[in-house]
This record gives C-alpha cells, structure tokens and sequence, in this order.
C-alpha cells in the first residue's frame, strides 16, 4: 500500500511539474498594430514560409523555444534545423536571430514594430502584446 | 559565364559600397551570415567488377569501400544589404566527373524583393529540376542519405547562369508558388562537357498544410558540335507531405532529347515513406528509371545514356546532436543486366570516347552506406 501511494505522490508531482514548467505565449511590440496571429501565421514566419514579420528566436536549446516551436508547428528543435537547414542552403532566406534572454527579447521588439517574438508567459509586461497563446 | 561571375561579383561590391562607412562598420557583423555544411561517409558492395557511384562520378565503391561517393564541403556566406536587397554565394567541394573533390562556386546570385510576394534573382543558381534541387547535396536538409539516382542521376545540367522571376501568392488556405527562369549552363553527358544556350524553364508549387505539390520543365540548346545541335528537355512532377512523424514523398521525371532521342531519352520515379520515433526516423525508398524509346527516331549508334535500374532502399536517420545527423542505408539495386545508372568500370575505355557507364551489364548489386551529416 505505502508504495502504491508514494507512486501516486510521484506522478502527482511529476505531472504538476510538466504542467507548471513553461506557458509559451507569442508577442509582439505593444506599438505594433498586429492584434491576434493564428497558429499556422505564426508557424509561417517562424519556419520562413511567410515574410511578413521579422521572427526573432530565444536560446538554441532552451526549453521556452522547444516548446514554442512543439506547440505552434508541431517539429522537434532537429525537424525547425533541418527546415532551416534546407532554406538557408537554397538561398531562400536566413534562420531567425537567437537572442539570449526575455530582455534581450523586449528591446529588439522595442525596437522593431515588425518584430514577434515568444517567451514565458510570467515574464510579458506594458511592453509587449500578446497576440497568441497556444 | 565567366562575364556572368564576374557581373555577380560587381553587384556585390555595388551594394557593399553603396552604404554609408558609418553605418557600415556598426552592422557589418549583423548584414553577413556564415554558414556551412557537410557530409563524412563511407560506402561498401558485394560486387567486384563495377563502382557504384551517384550522378556522373568517375568511380566509386565495390568491395573495396569508397569514401568519395557520399563525401562534400559546402561553405555559404549571406550578405543581407536591407530588407529587400541580399546577396549568396556557396563554394562547395564534392566529387562530380572527376575523382578528387574539386571546389567549385555551386551559386552566387543576387537577390531582391521589390514586393511583398515577388523574388528577382540574378547569376549563378541551382537547375530547378527537382523538388529538392537546390538542397539535394545538403545532407543534413534530407531524410535520404542520398537522392534516388533512378530520379536524380537523369539530370545533366546542375546549375543554371542566369536570372529568375518568383512570384508568390496565397489564395485562400493554399500557397502558390511560380517561378520562370532563363540563362545559359553547360551540359554533362557521354563524359563531356557541352555548352548549353537558350535555357528556359518554368515551375509551379501548391503547398496546403503538409502537403506540397510541384511540376515542373525546362529546356536548352546543347551545342554537339560546331555543326550540330541538340535540344534537350526535362519534365517533372513532385508530392511531399510532412506532417507530425509521417513523412512521404514521390517524384516522377522524363528526360528528354530531340535528335538523340533513343540515347538519351529516360523515365524515372521513387517513393518514399518514413516515421519519426523520437530522433529516430527510419525510411523505405523504391526507385526506378528506364530508357524511353521510340520507333519512329533513329536507333542509337552507342547504346543508351543509362538502362534499367530498380533500387529498394531501407535505411534510418538518426539526429545524434543538435547539428549532425547519423544515417544508415542499405540499398538492393537491380539493373537487369543493363548498364543502370548507378554503375562506372574504372579504368580503359571500352569504346574510345565514351565512358564506360554506357557498355557495362550490371545485374543486382547490395549496397552498404553511412554518413554523418552535419551544418555549422
């Protein structure tokens, strides 16, 4: 009995744990007149099939960018690199600029109406707007 | 084409120096890209007599393993001038009808986006000929260790010097894609070089979710001789679907030529199907090519340019690293006691003049490969 109950706890934490670890949400300048972006617009900019905005990357590896890119176009970190693998080698356009933290984020989407951009939910502020939450 | 060089590397001085010192200094780091990529592979057969090789190398692997076949460099430098304006070059060192690898500039063109929707190139590019044409040598961009040579191979014009018109456009859930070229390139066919005028190709692209379909064709001039000429023609459909861990593909193209028609001319198909388990993706191919004949043209004097040939391929990528991917491939190649495609005897011509690719009679062959592709 006590092992099926300290099995019960684990799962319970583990599973709260995988809820709570990240809550991605796509944003953009609080200046920019975009308002709400659909999941597939967004996975076209992000994945070059759509030049309309200037997509800008958090960490290679970090886990807000796995799951932004896992939520919105449904590819693994090594499916979005063989995607861009595959265009920058044709010439068809450059892989999104990885910048290394949310305020590294806020400041180029400060500065580039254009600009999109994702990051944890916990850190959006006055600056930005969020146009998706997938 | 060296005029065609060399107006690529003036336009790219042009828009260099058109910017401001200023300006130029702060943002050269952001305006330029570096990046590259490669393949390290080795490749082994059961067979003694004959090399298997890919398109028109010279030799290849038997049962002595071959590391030429697979093996390439690619370096690209991106010069993005402002949002509209940008320019690439790409060197890239493979083994294509020599034995060594030879570095060569694969493209430099001049791009630009006028407006939203409409592409302008200019200078060296890929032979749009293919669904993946412009990214076939990247092993990393591919499931494939390497493209089907029934489909793949066919082709003897791998670039284009010229320019190129894009034009974009969503209508309704649906992307279309067309694009028209033209410009001049050099043929590779019986072991020589032919110079190739008056290209002209046009391609059209639908892509909807996952799934994306393209046809395409082009033509050209080849001068034979300095008295005869030779018009030679490339058609092509493509499917590829991409969606979740299912991924499938297929391509059909016909090569074709006026007064060489019963050398030249050639069908080929593959299919391919593969599923993503985690970093583990393994993948089944079928491919086929054959002659095309025809009654009513003139019988060939020295054989065909390729015979039969039917490949059943297994293999698995495996995304080892956040930028190399490993990948096995087996491959059982049938050509039916024809010279098939993918086969070369090294070393004294049979017929004077002529490589040795069109003479030979292969019957099946297994194939052993692994590569490790990789990006920087």
């Amino acid at each position: 009995m006590k092992t099926i109950y300290r099995l019960v706890l684990a799962a319970t934490l583990a599973l709260s744990f995988g809820v709570a670890h990240a809550d991605v949400v796509v944003v953009v300048s609080a200046k920019s007149p975009a308002s709400k972006l659909t999941k597939e617009q967004v996975a076209d900019i992000f994945l070059g099939r759509s030049t309309n905005m200037v997509p800008l990357d958090q960490a290679a590896g970090s886990p807000v960018r796995d799951e932004f890119y896992s939520k919105v176009a449904g590819q693994t970190a090594a499916q979005v690199k063989t995607t861009w693998a595959k265009l920058s080698f044709s010439g068809k356009g450059t892989p999104p600029k990885a910048l290394g933290s949310d305020d590294e984020v806020k400041a180029q989407l400060a500065a580039n109406p254009n600009a999109i951009a994702y990051m944890d939910k916990s850190k959006v502020d006055a600056s930005v707007k969020t146009v998706l939450e997938p | 084409m060296k005029l065609k060089n060399s107006l690529v590397a003036a336009a790219v001085v042009a828009i260099c120096g058109g910017l401001p010192a200023q300006s130029w200094a702060e943002s050269f780091e952001e305006k330029f890209t570096f990046s590259g990529f490669g393949t390290l592979g080795g490749v082994v057969t059961d067979e003694d007599d004959f090399d298997f090789r890919r398109d028109q190398q010279p030799d290849g692997a038997s049962t002595s393993a071959d590391a030429g076949v697979d093996s390439n460099i690619g370096v690209q430098v991106n010069f993005q001038a402002n949002s509209w304006l940008s320019a690439t070059v790409q060197g890239l060192a493979m083994r294509r009808d020599e034995h060594d690898m030879n570095m060569e500039i694969e493209w430099a063109f001049v791009k630009a986006t006028p407006l939203p929707g409409l592409t302008l190139r200019a200078g060296r590019m890929a032979m749009p000929t293919f669904l993946v044409s412009d990214s076939r040598n990247v092993g990393y961009a591919n499931t494939w260790l390497r493209a089907p040579n029934e489909v793949y191979g066919l082709a003897v014009v791998p670039r284009i010097d010229g320019g190129d018109v894009t034009y974009t456009r969503e209508v309704g859930s649906v992307r279309l894609t067309g694009t028209m070229m033209a410009g001049s390139s050099e043929a590779l066919a019986v072991g020589q070089h032919f110079n190739m005028r008056n290209i002209l190709g046009g391609n059209l692209q639908l892509q909807k979710d996952a799934f994306t379909v393209r046809a395409g064709t082009v033509s050209g001039d080849v001068t034979v001789s300095p008295v005869q000429q030779d018009k030679y023609s490339f058609h092509g459909v493509g499917v590829s679907y991409d969606k979740g861990n299912v991924l499938a593909q297929a391509e059909y193209v016909q090569r074709r030529s006026s007064n060489f028609y019963n050398t030249v001319s050639a069908d080929g198909w593959y299919t391919m199907g593969g599923y993503r388990f985690g970093a583990f993706t393994p993948y089944a191919i079928v491919a086929q090519t054959k002659p095309h004949t025809s009654t009513s043209e003139p019988p060939s004097p020295f054989g065909t340019l390729s015979g039969k040939q039917q490949t059943f391929s297994a293999g698995l990528r495996w995304d080892a690293m956040s930028f190399a991917a490993i990948k096995l491939q087996y491959d059982h190649v049938d050509a039916d006691g024809t010279n098939g495609i993918s086969f070369e005897q090294p070393g004294a011509p049979i017929v004077p003049g002529f490589p040795n690719s069109m003479f030979i009679s292969v019957d099946t062959v297994n194939v052993i490969s692994a590569t490790i592709d990789f990006v920087f």
